[in-house]
């Protein structure tokens, strides 16, 4: 036993030698751009005389959360590449950013002066990046078409009126219902946005599905980890916001936004899950589909699954709840470039590619999101086998504010992001008042406005 | 060991000078204790058997209001669908390359440096013993930024070596090490050195051989916690190609909508290879643990 | 043996160990322990990364002693610390008492018991939140089949911390009864015959051979699972992500999330370097008193 341990030592060292070896060059059996600093961009004509072109190979940085993206993104990619065939695009799917990691090593990369060409960015967490002076300026390739966008998305992607990025996609939230559930109420949901439920009617809805028995939980809501902007509707709903329209302080002790989390309280606690709140674990989507929940707020992207795992239900989808106005969440993502890429011609055309209007709607289409161009011809041929149902929702994205627009896309909206998930699981969780959630709100967002 | 294991046997079994009665009572005693034991490691089989239990359901069945431990029908297709939903199969591989080779360089730096800290008296050992003893007290959240920059300037992103050789360094390897080799009898080096053997060779020919029951032990915690490993896989690797199987389990989860079923099918499937490392190695592990003594 | 074999020898036997420690003292200097000194560095910074860092002195922690969410990260990790470790000692303790004897399937339970150690902390969380899934987990499941309605354990402010430590003790009770059990098979047969002698009874067998054998053991087991407490977060970051409200959030936690949910880089090292200050501290308290009732 004793010479076998020796000589599996031994073997052992040598192998780890010999490792060494292969590996210390560095470069693994999928090449990648971060760790071979030799390829990228540079003309060989002296290795590779017989090439006529040169390659270039940017690196695209992306996250793909449902099985429609990827493949969207999968699929341009390869477009792209059929279209400029010396320009190969490393495509590096990483896990999402619910959590923060993401941004984090993104950071990290730009400030190491190692940037990926492109990457995928949350138009929340673009102001952060063009207020550092990090992404790249492509005004130039975006302003000519600036009117053929979504205005809003426009506001996120620009500072100080400079284009900063791709509207790449955007997607909103609306109600998600129980058919079954609502004929047995005899409830017939709007299919006019005019004629959306207000605040009060919803909230019925929700009451008579719990009286009845048909659902344990009226209302759910697609809310959690790093997603309390996605209250904000709401706040807009009433004629409310969280900051001045100067942005320079905040504004949420107005009645209007105290209203608003009285609502929100209310909803809370009388017709949501407990475990529903900011950092609750409950999984709002299986209480969706098993029925505990009669109505669930969430976006256009979880159609797929409904269609998938909604045996036992009908479902349907109506617009936003309304109160003064009509109001959505700004979701989706956009698609820039670090300032110091180290190919930003090629990187900027990318971005242009992936603006152009037959690429946007392929990859709408397979990804199941709302395009950021508005002048795309319909019809969609979205992957799903009601196509419909997503015109509610390219309406209810018409309703974003865009006040809403330069309010997630500040510098510091991360904190301010956490400071309103604070404020909402102290609402929820712990019966704080609405009045002092809007104070401690209101001198947290000063702070933050004010540089701390 | 084994002296005192016929002697407890001696006990038992109650022969010789003990009386009948008292014989009969240790019997009943050992009967119960068999019992409680039975019923606490029932308790602690329960997360596993549910785990086995909702990886083998249909989707449906999981979150139904009528719960059976055994499943009305066995899914066996949740494991193919797993294994469809993430290229599982890629990541096991990637993880066991980096566990294997971990296990072998961490092994042996560890002896190595166990022994040099047992058995020999140099200056700032006792310092460096306190360096060692601090790095288990860093979080390694607030060290992720620095050493992404490291290990970029290496060129180690992305691949194994980042992953295998920065985290070699086990500082409870290391104790252990140490612990283990402090019993090793002094007269043993010695005569080796009389007899001319140089401090490498005494290394190799006199301790390694003698300290089975501790890389017994070393494997398995190294194995262990290079399999397991969350954070550092998550500071090195992007490139999906390279994930390991927790970064993979973290992004199944990290999906907008987590089917149960499929979840625990890949937390079944990561959890088999390290059960099955520690069922092989169990006998020496136990036997490393009992010998390092744990002395100051 | 000639003297200049021995010359050598010396030589070697005083350079030796500076080169067998060499390999595990460069990694720790390179990938630890000048992060560390970077951290502390950047302490003293503001910094979001993609900016320049700004020096602001001791504001960081300065900030810290109002930070009201600093303190209650600070108390839950104590609260943690001292719901897991005692318990998972006594356990395991108790469990290696239990099988430090000749019984049938002995070696098969200690592979149970020893199992969960081994199973990674991502997995045992993902297993214990559905277990603990308020709709359709099992522990609600068997609660209403006793008459008694489930509680939302990982959703409610007074339960999810303590679902949080009964899931530990899964994970830790194994690994101290692993090593109480190395600990007891250490200690001489002669010494309990001797006490047996004296007329002592189990009880008192136990309090004055077994425990006093077992201080180094203890002391060992002690520092390790103190450590551990209050470095916990990746059970914590499946399970609850530190809710709700901020009632499991603990301190490595409340780290992640300022320096890379919020990316507040400065603040964030501030907190990881007082963790490390107060572990070194603990330690070397816990290490001192272990060697003083000797």
């Amino acid at each position: 036993m004793k010479k076998s341990i020796r000589k599996m030592m031994y073997g052992g060292i040598t192998a780890i030698l010999a490792m060494f070896m292969v590996v210390g060059c560095a470069a693994t059996p999928e090449s990648n751009s971060s760790s071979a600093p030799v390829k990228e961009g540079e003309q060989k004509p002296a290795a590779t005389g017989g090439e006529s072109q040169a390659k270039e190979t940017i690196e695209f940085v992306y996250w793909a959360a449902a099985g429609g993206e990827e493949e969207g993104f999968k699929s341009v990619v390869a477009d792209f590449e059929a279209k400029y065939p010396d320009i190969k695009v490393n495509a590096q799917q990483v896990p999402p950013p619910s959590k923060g990691d993401y941004y984090t090593k993104i950071q990290t990369r730009i400030a190491g002066d190692d940037a990926p060409d492109v990457f995928r960015v949350q138009y929340q967490k673009i102001g952060e990046f063009a207020s550092q002076e990090a992404l790249l300026d492509v005004t130039d390739v975006f302003a000519p078409e600036k009117d053929q966008y979504n205005s809003s998305l426009i506001t996120a992607v620009t500072y100080n009126d400079k284009i900063f990025g791709l509207p790449h996609h955007t997607d909103t939230l609306a109600v998600f219902y129980n058919k079954t559930y609502l004929d047995k109420l005899g409830i017939k949901p709007p299919e006019k946005m005019e004629e959306a439920w207000t605040w009060e009617e919803f909230l019925d809805v929700a009451k008579k599905l719990q009286d009845e028995k048909l659902a344990t939980y009226g209302v759910a809501f697609n809310w959690k980890d790093t997603s309390a902007y996605r209250s904000l509707p709401f706040f807009f709903q009433n004629g409310a916001s969280l900051i001045s329209d100067d942005l320079q302080q905040g504004n949420v002790q107005t009645p209007e936004a105290i209203e608003t989390f009285t609502f929100l309280q209310d909803m809370f606690n009388n017709y949501m899950s407990q475990g529903n709140s900011m950092k609750g674990s409950d999984d709002v989507n299986l209480l969706f589909t098993t029925g505990k929940a009669g109505l669930l707020i969430s976006g256009n992207w979880m159609i797929p699954k409904w269609e998938e795992e909604m045996k036992d239900y009908e479902w349907g989808v109506t617009y936003m709840p309304m109160k003064k106005s009509s109001a959505s969440d700004l979701g989706g993502n956009a698609l820039a470039a670090p300032v110091n890429t180290k190919h930003p011609e090629a990187a900027k055309k990318f971005l242009a590619f992936m603006g152009e209007k037959e690429t946007m709607k392929k990859f709408i289409e397979m990804g199941l999101f709302l395009p950021g161009r508005t002048d795309i011809e319909g019809p969609f041929n979205y992957m799903v086998k009601e196509p419909a149902l997503l015109d509610k929702f390219i309406e209810q994205s018409t309703t974003v504010p865009e006040a809403m627009a330069k309010t997630v896309t500040l510098t510091q909206f991360a904190k301010i992001n956490q400071s309103l998930a604070d404020g909402l699981e102290g609402l929820f969780m712990q019966g704080i008042s609405p009045e002092d959630t809007a104070k401690t709100l209101n001198e947290q967002i000063n702070q933050i406005l004010s540089g701390k | 060991m084994k002296i005192q294991e016929t002697q407890t046997q001696i006990k038992e079994v109650g022969v010789a000078p003990f009386s009948l009665p008292l014989r009969k009572f240790r019997q009943w005693k050992t009967g119960l204790i068999f019992v409680v034991l039975c019923i606490s490691a029932g308790i602690f089989l329960i997360p596993f058997i549910w785990m086995l239990s909702t990886a083998l359901k249909s989707p449906a069945e999981a979150v139904s209001n009528d719960i059976h431990i055994i499943p009305e029908t066995f899914v066996w297709s949740n494991f193919s669908n797993a294994l469809k939903a993430a290229p599982f199969l890629g990541y096991v591989g990637n993880s066991l390359i980096v566990a294997f080779f971990a296990v072998i360089l961490t092994v042996f730096i560890n002896c190595l440096a166990g022994f040099a800290f047992a058995k020999y008296e140099f200056k700032g050992r006792n310092v460096l013993f306190m360096m060692v003893l601090s790095t288990l007290m860093i979080p390694v959240q607030i060290i992720m930024v620095p050493n992404f920059y490291i290990l970029k300037e290496l060129e180690w992103l992305n691949t194994y070596s980042g992953l295998i050789i920065p985290r070699a360094a086990e500082a409870f390897g290391l104790f252990l090490a140490r612990q283990y080799m402090m019993n090793i009898p002094n007269e043993l080096i010695e005569a080796a050195r009389i007899d001319g053997a140089s401090e490498f060779k005494i290394f190799t020919k006199v301790v390694l051989p003698n300290v089975k029951p501790l890389i017994a032990v070393l494997i398995i915690f190294t194995f262990m916690w290079r399999w397991n490993d969350l954070i550092w896989p998550l500071i090195v690797v992007s490139d999906k190609a390279m994930y390991t199987v927790q970064l993979g389990l973290a992004i199944v989860k990290g999906e907008h909508y987590i089917n149960w079923t499929i979840l625990m099918c890949l937390t079944l499937l990561s959890i088999i290879p390290i059960l099955i490392v520690f069922l092989l190695f169990q006998r020496y592990f136990v036997q490393g643990m009992a010998n390092s003594g744990m002395k100051e | 043996m000639s003297s200049l074999a021995s010359w050598y020898q010396k030589r070697a036997i005083k350079i030796a160990p500076y080169l067998f420690i060499a390999p595990n003292i460069i990694l720790f200097l390179v990938f630890m322990i000048i992060p560390i000194l970077f951290t502390f560095y950047i302490s003293f910074h503001k910094w979001t990364i993609l900016g320049k860092p700004e020096f602001t002195g001791l504001e960081n922690y300065v900030d810290m002693f109002t930070d009201k969410v600093f303190w209650i990260s600070l108390w839950n990790t104590v609260y943690y610390t001292v719901g897991t470790v005692p318990l998972s000692m006594a356990l395991g303790l108790a469990g290696a008492i239990l099988l430090n004897r000749k019984i049938p399937l002995r070696a098969l339970f200690r592979g149970i018991f020893f199992a969960p150690v081994v199973v990674s902390l991502v997995a045992t969380g993902l297993i214990w939140a559905w277990m603990f899934n308020p709709n359709y987990g099992l522990f609600n499941h068997m609660l209403s089949s006793f008459g008694i309605e489930g509680v939302n354990w990982l959703s409610s402010s007074t339960w999810a911390m303590p679902a949080v430590i009964i899931t530990t003790l899964w994970v830790r009770i194994g690994y101290c009864l692993v090593i109480y059990l190395a600990g007891l098979q250490a200690i001489p047969e002669s010494l309990y015959e001797a006490a047996e002698i004296d007329g002592a009874n189990g009880w008192q067998k136990f309090c004055y051979v077994t425990l006093p054998m077992l201080k180094h053991t203890t002391v060992f087991v002690l520092v390790i699972s103190v450590i551990y407490g209050f470095m916990v977060f990746d059970l914590v970051y499946t399970m609850t992500n530190g809710g709700p409200g901020f009632s499991t959030t603990v301190i490595v936690q409340y780290i992640y999330q300022k320096a890379f949910v919020e990316g507040d880089m400065g603040y964030g090292s501030a907190l990881g370097t007082i963790l490390f200050l107060i572990m070194m501290g603990f330690t070397a308290l816990q290490l001192r008193l272990g060697r003083e009732k000797a």
